[in-house]
């Protein structure tokens, strides 16, 4: 029920068999900064460098990081559209279980058994989010 | 007939693989059930005829017409998945001494094995050794004594218990099966085949149940356990080797990791037959274009990977995997015939598009139990007296809205007076979108009729799986926020004679967020381009200002980034409920008790801003349901054509924006 694992696999063996969810803290750094970047928080908003700290964010397998970016890269905000990338890093995010980014995946897919899915992958993936 | 002395035709039974004897032995398979016991869609309270075990069984039944010998395996995800699961499991859990709903309805229907998918992990690890009549021994498990289970085998390989190093169930099983036979002269004669069946299941349930598994159990790679296991069956004795992998087939480098194997497992020598499942995939499938059946020595059209015949019964019961095994025997053993192999999966579905009959005796087993699932979800939570729908949520209609975006506030602002005592004092406000608003067809609209409310209803008034979030934003965020949604529309020329869609259908309803209260009102202009249309937003009936601080209560998806609204990407998130937000609406409804439409169904916090068009601005929704517009007051609305003529079966509706 889980879109292939080459992606993941690539990742994990990029961070030595860390548990997905728990990226270096170098990434984790980057990716709070990137909001503040973005959203202009105690720094001057930069959609440009907020969306270079997300690309290293989400290399570095942060999740969260990976569906901002994927939505920025989809909107075209701090640099061209590429619909590509955000939805590779969409699928990224998915993979590793990020709830958000397995139901967009779920929305926006037409054959409505993949969606259905999709979206149970998304229920499950709610049901084991730390809380 | 009666003339023919009783013996001649009586089998005799000889040993258990006499020389030049033959014989045909189908091997079926079930998988990814899901615990579709019957045809049955238990949210809609619908017969539902696409699936269910009690269909499948007639297949089975067929099979059985038509081979005299057949074993019958099923792949896994049996247990999970339906509210009659959730009902056994959760609500009013199976006892010790009674077999699981799905496990006595296999047990009537004979299988002769299974293995464990990983949504069999769903529940924890005392419920499946409860259901599965196991004792299991990993930390913190302590199960005494052996509960009722399944009357036949459950293998699996790939997963060991921390505490004893062995596998949690046994890894394979040697069954031993009397078939019907010819010896090498052609007469009649009972012999035993072994069929051996081992089970893999993905090892990432490691993560997706980690909260179930962490510390209790291990897996290892299903190729690894393959090699290890495969090779000790055949010493054991068995004739036919049945793989039975929950996982289907990734052309990827292999890893230990890797979630569908198939492709790999085919290739470990002493490999028969190979059972696939997980994917809910249909194999072999001569026109399916998916890559991984489009692979070097993946044969879609006859069902084998690497030579081996390979079956995948898509999912709930929708097929049978049958693959016909020409056996041989040499007076030691049998072999199999490889070029007399057939693989099929057939349909529950007739060629006519109708369904075969469902199995009465299924149906009657499982009464109670679905009866009782039945019953569970009908329980009413309270009671409405208008109908709740989404046929009308684009040009204003709240009815399927309002109750949403209530049950939200109440939640946050109860949360916030008893956690958050700094924002005390903030306006909580609450924003939902319509998520059934006819994307799949006419039919998929919420649509919730007056009188009872029950939890299934509160399932089409919210379909994600969704947990509610708060966030903190400014009237600047919130602005842009409206803003974001008014996408929803296409940009009008009120000069334009011809026609004009309302709505752009590339913006989904999902992210068409409304506030639906009365604190709130705003106006969309739709004659100005995106980003220009919120006008008049207005706070207790004065001009907001943008300084103003808001806590709004949303979902998971949108709080954190999901539509790219702007500002929401996780950082203005304050409250992060444990509850969803399905469970947030039906305690809500259960506190309210009534809904009323003047309480609960009619706050129009926006309107169309005023304008008046040359020609007609025109949407689609499902036909017949003009009246529900007049019931919402959305005067402004009339039926163009009964049929759009778009062949989907919507209807064309006009709005008249100077109203």
């Amino acid at each position: 029920m889980k879109m292939k694992a080459l992606l993941l696999a690539g990742l994990l063996a990029a961070q030595a068999g860390a548990a997905p969810l728990e990226a270096p803290l170098e990434a984790r750094s980057a990716y709070q900064l990137a909001l503040q970047v973005r959203n202009g928080d105690g720094v001057p908003a930069d959609p440009v460098r907020a969306r270079a700290l997300l690309t290293q964010a989400a290399q570095g397998g942060v999740a969260p990081a990976m569906f901002v970016l994927s939505n920025m890269l989809a909107a075209g905000e701090g640099g061209p559209l590429d619909a590509k990338e955000a939805r590779r890093w969409l699928e990224m995010a998915g993979e590793l279980g990020y709830p958000e980014a397995l139901q967009q995946l779920a929305m926006t897919e037409s054959d409505p058994r993949k969606a259905e899915l999709l979206m149970r992958q998304a229920a499950h993936a709610m049901m084991h989010r730390e809380r | 007939m009666a003339l023919l002395p009783a013996l001649a035709s009586a089998p005799v039974l000889a040993k258990d693989a006499p020389k030049g004897a033959s014989t045909v032995l189908a091997v079926l398979e079930t998988t990814d059930l899901h615990a579709t016991v019957v045809g049955y869609d238990y949210f809609k309270l619908a017969e539902e005829p696409s699936i269910g075990l009690d269909r499948t069984a007639t297949l089975i039944a067929q099979a059985r017409g038509q081979y005299a010998n057949t074993v019958l395996f099923d792949n896994g995800d049996t247990i999970q998945g339906t509210a009659l699961a959730d009902y056994q499991a959760l609500v009013n859990p199976v006892r010790c001494d009674q077999t699981l709903g799905i496990y006595k309805v296999m047990n009537a229907l004979k299988y002769d094995g299974a293995s464990i998918g990983n949504h069999e992990f769903n529940y924890g690890l005392g419920f499946l050794g409860q259901v599965t009549g196991q004792q299991f021994k990993v930390p913190g498990v302590k199960q005494p004594k052996k509960c009722a289970g399944p009357a036949f085998p459950q293998v699996l390989a790939n997963v060991y218990s921390v505490s004893t190093k062995k596998p949690l169930f046994e890894p394979y099983r040697i069954v031993e099966k009397e078939v019907e036979a010819k010896d090498a002269r052609g007469r009649a004669i009972k012999a035993k085949v072994k069929v051996g069946i081992i089970g893999f299941t993905p090892p990432a349930i490691m993560s997706w149940d980690k909260r179930w598994l962490d510390g209790k159990v291990y897996t290892t790679g299903v190729r690894e356990a393959a090699e290890k296991y495969i090779p000790e069956m055949r010493r054991k004795g068995a004739d036919v080797v049945v793989v039975i992998s929950h996982g289907g087939l990734d052309g990827s480098p292999y890893t230990p990791d890797m979630e569908n194997a198939g492709y790999y497992l085919a290739q470990v020598p002493g490999v028969d037959v190979m059972l696939l499942g997980h994917s809910h995939q249909l194999f072999p499938n001569a026109s399916s274009t998916a890559p991984q059946f489009n692979l070097p020595n993946v044969d879609k059209v006859k069902g084998f990977v690497h030579g081996v015949p390979t079956v995948m019964a898509n999912l709930l019961g929708k097929h049978l995997g049958v693959v016909a095994l020409t056996l041989r025997a040499d007076g030691k053993r049998w072999t199999v015939d490889k070029d007399k192999t057939t693989v099929e999966a057939r349909a529950a579905q007739n060629a006519d598009k109708t369904f075969v009959t469902p199995s009465a005796e299924v149906q009657a087993l499982i009464r109670e139990e679905h009866d009782a699932t039945i019953k569970y979800v009908k329980t009413p939570v309270g009671s409405s007296d208008f109908r709740l729908t989404t046929y009308f949520v684009d040009v204003g209609d709240p009815s399927a809205i309002q109750v949403v975006n209530q049950a939200q506030t109440a939640y946050v602002k109860k949360y916030v007076a008893a956690n958050l005592p700094q924002y005390a004092k903030l306006p909580v406000l609450s924003m939902s979108a319509a998520f059934k608003n006819g994307f799949a067809g006419a039919f998929d609209y919420t649509d919730v009729a007056a009188g009872q409310l029950a939890m299934n209803n509160a399932a089409d008034l919210y379909l994600y799986p969704n947990a509610l979030h708060a966030v903190k934003i400014d009237g600047h965020g919130l602005k842009a926020w409206l803003e974001m949604a008014a996408r929803r529309f296409n940009t009008i020329d009120p000069a334009k004679r011809e026609p004009q869609e309302l709505v752009n259908p590339n913006f989904p309803s999902y992210n068409f967020d409304t506030v639906t209260s009365d604190e709130i009102s705003y106006e969309i202009d739709v004659t100005q381009p995106p980003g220009g249309r919120v006008k008049k937003l207005m706070l207790h009936g004065a001009p907001l200002d943008l300084a103003q601080e808001f806590i709004v209560a949303t979902n998971n998806y949108r709080a954190s980034g999901g539509g790219n609204f702007p500002g929401l990407d996780g950082s203005k998130t304050i409250f992060a409920s444990p509850d969803t937000s399905r469970d947030v609406l039906i305690s809500y409804v259960r506190d309210t008790k009534h809904l009323t439409r003047k309480a609960n169904g009619a706050a129009r916090s926006w309107r169309f801003a005023p304008v008046k068009t040359a020609g007609p601005v025109v949407f689609h929704t499902a036909p017949g349901m003009l009246g529900i517009a007049q019931e919402a007051g959305l005067e402004n609305v009339s039926l163009l054509q009964a049929d759009d003529g778009l062949g989907k079966g919507f209807a064309l509706y006009a709005v008249d924006l100077s109203k």
